[in-house]
């Protein structure tokens, strides 16, 4: 094994190292100018500044790195410190796993889109436009999805036509794109790069049409499509350019067939084909939430409740007209016991309904009932409007919705009053939530809260840490308007096309491996892995290369040691405790994104502790196994410190709070062996909270 | 307990007709102009903005004859710092006005009225008040100054009180 000293360009006292004739030990005093040769398979320590910073300089070796700087010289502690350090980094790297690069290759060049609303047209026409293959899978008849059935758009109310049309034909008007609708993703397999998608296309029933109509006056069928009366057989202005039968609901009474100048087929077969793609989006879109399930607002139960799209159509085709009207507000929003989080484009909605309606029927009574009105950004000049055009708002959120003789009453308390109130309406609208599409982003195996935001695309990172090629458009990763949508799917477009441009990408992080000898699939690491990348396949656990990021709380959680993270085993970490910690000692196990910066920033403000307190880097706290603090207390260290990143800023979504619930059941088990409990200690440290770790150490050793 | 069955849809836009009431619509609720009011310190019952609220809700007869109505003292500190930029001393006299015509003045207001007809002054001034004033060397004033009655009577406040 080599050895690198770098004492900083001569500011560090260096002390004198023997560690036998294994370990050659080179001395320099500009590491990070001046890059020693190191083979890719060699094992080296690496004793220096900051391991952020030689992470760097040094992004493709197997190295254990030791700040002697900021943990020894800078804060005056004396050389031999850094002696201790330097043979506790060895005594690990002796026994750890080395990382092993993972390099996926992106064989395929072409891209699948799943969603073929506005999100989904504008990934596709933007890729295709730069010469990529493009599959846009749509799962109804038409394109164009919500978008498609509005009948106007927010703020300032254009037709949607005046969006979609040009968007439709700029996909239609592209050689590389195929449009496949009526059509669903079944099945997902293989890896970035190369992905192989199983689709399934239902019959469409008109295969040449004129656009006559004369299938709609004989369809004896007649349907409600979210508000607006439609038959069987139907059509709606975007493309393809042809009428679709509604097979779920048509009888195949054959009258169509009968007047049809060109051909229909009623029994037609369900395709099914199979398309490779190099990467995938998701452009899902909006996927309203059942209101029905908020009992008390009568949705489904009392007639003349409605949801805001069904309204807007409704009142759009004339078949509603009504006198006075209730907008109620985040209808199952904001509420524990349905949405708990505020889906941001309802209230926009519900202000676009209230003025749809003021402008077509002046003499219309609008009631908007708003607990708060989140009009974000420049969207406040269209309340300001409302308000203006004299719609009355009322704050409050509604108790129940109810049939008092003959109509409909909305009971609620008016905040800005502080008065009951209750209102006769002809209709009420509620403004209800969006849910995450959880059935498509199952079938890609991605892992996602049951609730927005998805998890998954939250992470902000790059293809390069999370080499998934699976990317995410528009509404699918969280409600949101027309214009913030295009944008999205521009994003969303470079990001395939940086993917797409590399032959091959390399990942180089520290991976969960699973040795099947000690493995008893137990199944615990399944659950606790936050990215969803442990799976069980013919009886053996198998970590997914491309999602693992290397946190470690899967190997802490297994109770045979199976699943061993590298570079930072068990057996590693238990070497360098063994051989770091003495009598006396304050063990400090610090997560490498907060509380070991917090440590580094303690040594560039000077400030001083105990040259008793002993670092050790780790990826997570919640990759902190109880036997290590164990092992540090049979060694009769002083105290052990556990730093982690506050709640929910954790890097790997719930380290934290494992480590958390690890230390309290340690806590536990200590008082009830009739131990010490007041050794262990676990804090939340900041990144720059320099200050706040060493007033915690130094109370620690007092 | 407000029943908006007796809401008067007209009542916003009749206040809005009003000089001083065209702000009224404007009114998102901040409540900045009750949280200004100094009237507030002494009878909280006083507050601006339920009677800005009440007005959009159409409530006419709540408004008109509460007793609150005629509490503000015209500081305008809620004019000075309503986000919206309503004027919101003028719009609640444009309330008042409104309140008036409709019949709902309060009887004190009538009796100050009275007494401006009849001498052109709110305190009558009587020979023990001219006496004061001679002892400390001022000069005298008129018992009556009914030059006010013909102000008043230019803006046919008696006219709509009749009505």
């Amino acid at each position: 094994m080599r050895l690198f000293i770098c004492d900083c360009r001569g500011s560090m006292k260096l002390p004198k190292i023997d560690l036998g004739t294994d370990v050659k030990i080179e001395y320099h005093s500009n590491l990070c100018t001046d890059r020693p040769q190191i083979a890719p398979d060699e094992k080296v320590v690496i004793a220096g500044c900051s391991p952020n910073l030689l992470e760097g300089i040094f992004p493709d070796v197997n190295a254990e790195f030791v700040n002697i700087l900021e943990h020894v010289s800078l804060i005056g502690h004396p050389p031999e410190k850094a002696a201790q350090l330097i043979s506790a980094a060895v005594a690990k790297m002796n026994v750890t796993i080395p990382v092993e690069a993972k390099v996926f290759d992106i064989k395929e060049k072409s891209v699948l889109v799943i969603g073929g609303g506005v999100a989904g047209i504008e990934v596709a026409t933007q890729l295709s436009r730069c010469g990529v293959q493009v599959t846009l899978v749509e799962k109804s008849p038409f394109l164009g999805g919500t978008v498609a059935k509005l009948d106007r758009l927010y703020p300032e109310g254009t037709p949607h036509s005046h969006t979609l049309m040009p968007l439709v034909n700029g996909l239609y008007s592209q050689k590389n794109a195929v449009q496949l609708c009526n059509t669903e993703v079944t099945s997902v397999t293989g890896r970035v790069g190369n992905y192989r998608i199983g689709l399934k296309t239902k019959p469409r029933g008109v295969q040449e049409c004129i656009n006559c109509g004369k299938c709609v006056d004989v369809c004896p069928v007649e349907v409600s499509d979210d508000g607006k009366t439609r038959k069987a057989i139907y059509y709606i202005p975007t493309f393809p350019d042809k009428y679709a039968i509604d097979f779920e609901t048509c009888t195949k009474c054959g009258e169509c067939v009968k007047v049809c100048p060109g051909k229909i087929v009623l029994d037609e077969k369900t395709k099914e084909t199979e398309v490779g793609a190099g990467a995938v989006v998701v452009a899902t879109g909006l996927h309203w939430y059942d209101v029905s399930k908020v009992e008390e607002y009568g949705y489904g139960r009392l007639e003349g409740v409605m949801k805001t799209l069904e309204f807007e159509r409704a009142v759009a085709s004339g078949a509603l007209h009504p006198k006075k009207v209730a907008i109620v507000y985040c209808a199952g929003s904001r509420d524990s016991k349905h949405l708990p989080y505020c889906s941001k484009i309802c209230c926009l909605l519900g202000l676009k309904e209230a003025k749809l309606v003021t402008d077509r029927f002046p003499d219309t009574e609008v009631y908007v009932i708003a607990m708060d009105m989140r009009s974000y950004g420049t969207f406040e000049y269209l309340y300001n409007t409302l308000r203006s055009k004299g719609v009355s708002f009322i704050k409050g959120k509604p108790s129940e919705i109810s049939r008092r003789n003959g109509k409909l009453t909305v009971r609620t308390e008016d905040l800005y009053t502080n008065e009951l109130l209750e209102i006769e309406v002809d209709n009420v609208v509620l403004s209800c939530g969006f849910t995450a599409d959880t059935e498509t982003f199952g079938k890609l195996k991605i892992k996602i809260d049951t609730d927005f935001p998805v998890l998954f695309e939250n992470a902000g990172l790059g293809t390069a840490e999370l080499p998934r090629g699976i990317f995410t458009a528009g509404a699918a990763t969280f409600p949101s308007g027309v214009a913030e949508t295009l944008i999205d799917a521009r994003k969303a477009s470079f990001s395939v096309l940086n993917l797409l441009q590399q032959d091959k990408i390399e990942k180089r992080l520290p991976q969960a491996r699973v040795d099947e000898d000690q493995c008893s699939i137990c199944r615990m690491c399944i659950g606790t892995c936050p990215y969803g990348a442990i799976s069980i396949a013919d009886d053996k656990i198998k970590v997914n290369e491309e999602l693992c990021m290397g946190c470690g709380i899967c190997s802490v959680t297994c109770p045979s040691y199976a699943s061993q993270l590298e570079t930072w085993n068990e057996k590693g970490l238990s070497k360098q405790i063994r051989s770091l910690a003495q009598k006396g000692d304050i063990l400090a196990l610090l997560c490498k994104w907060s509380a070991y910066n917090a440590t580094e920033r303690a040594a560039y403000d000077r400030l001083t502790y105990p040259k008793n307190v002993k670092i050790i880097r780790v990826p997570c706290s919640g990759a902190v196994d109880p036997s290590h603090i164990m092992l540090a207390l049979t060694k009769e260290v002083k105290g052990v410190l556990i730093g982690g990143c506050y709640p929910h800023a954790c890097h790997y979504a719930r380290g934290n709070f494992r480590a958390r619930a690890r230390e309290q059941i340690l806590r536990l088990n200590l008082d009830l062996l009739g131990m010490d409990t007041s050794k262990i200690r676990l804090e939340w440290i900041g990144k720059d909270e320099g200050r706040k770790f060493t007033e915690i150490v130094r109370e620690m050793s007092k | 307990m407000i029943d908006l069955k007796l809401s008067d849809p007209h009542f916003k836009w009749e206040i809005m007709k009003k000089e001083g009431g065209e702000g009224l619509l404007k009114c998102f609720g901040c409540s900045d102009c009750a949280a200004s009011c100094p009237v507030r310190y002494f009878d909280e019952r006083y507050n601006p903005r339920k009677i800005i609220r009440l007005t959009l809700l159409g409530m006419k007869e709540m408004v008109l004859s509460s007793p609150f109505l005629w509490f503000c003292a015209h500081c305008h500190a809620c004019t000075e710092r309503c986000p919206q930029g309503i004027k919101v001393a003028e719009l609640i006299n444009a309330i008042k006005n409104y309140a008036v015509e409709k019949g709902y003045c309060p009887e004190g207001y009538k009796m100050q009225l009275e007494l401006l007809m009849k001498m052109g002054r709110l305190y009558e001034v009587e020979d023990f008040d001219l006496k004061k004033r001679q002892r400390l060397g001022l000069p005298p004033i008129d018992k009556t100054i009914p030059d006010v009655a013909k102000i008043i009577e230019s803006t046919h406040i008696l006219k709509v009180l009749k009505k």
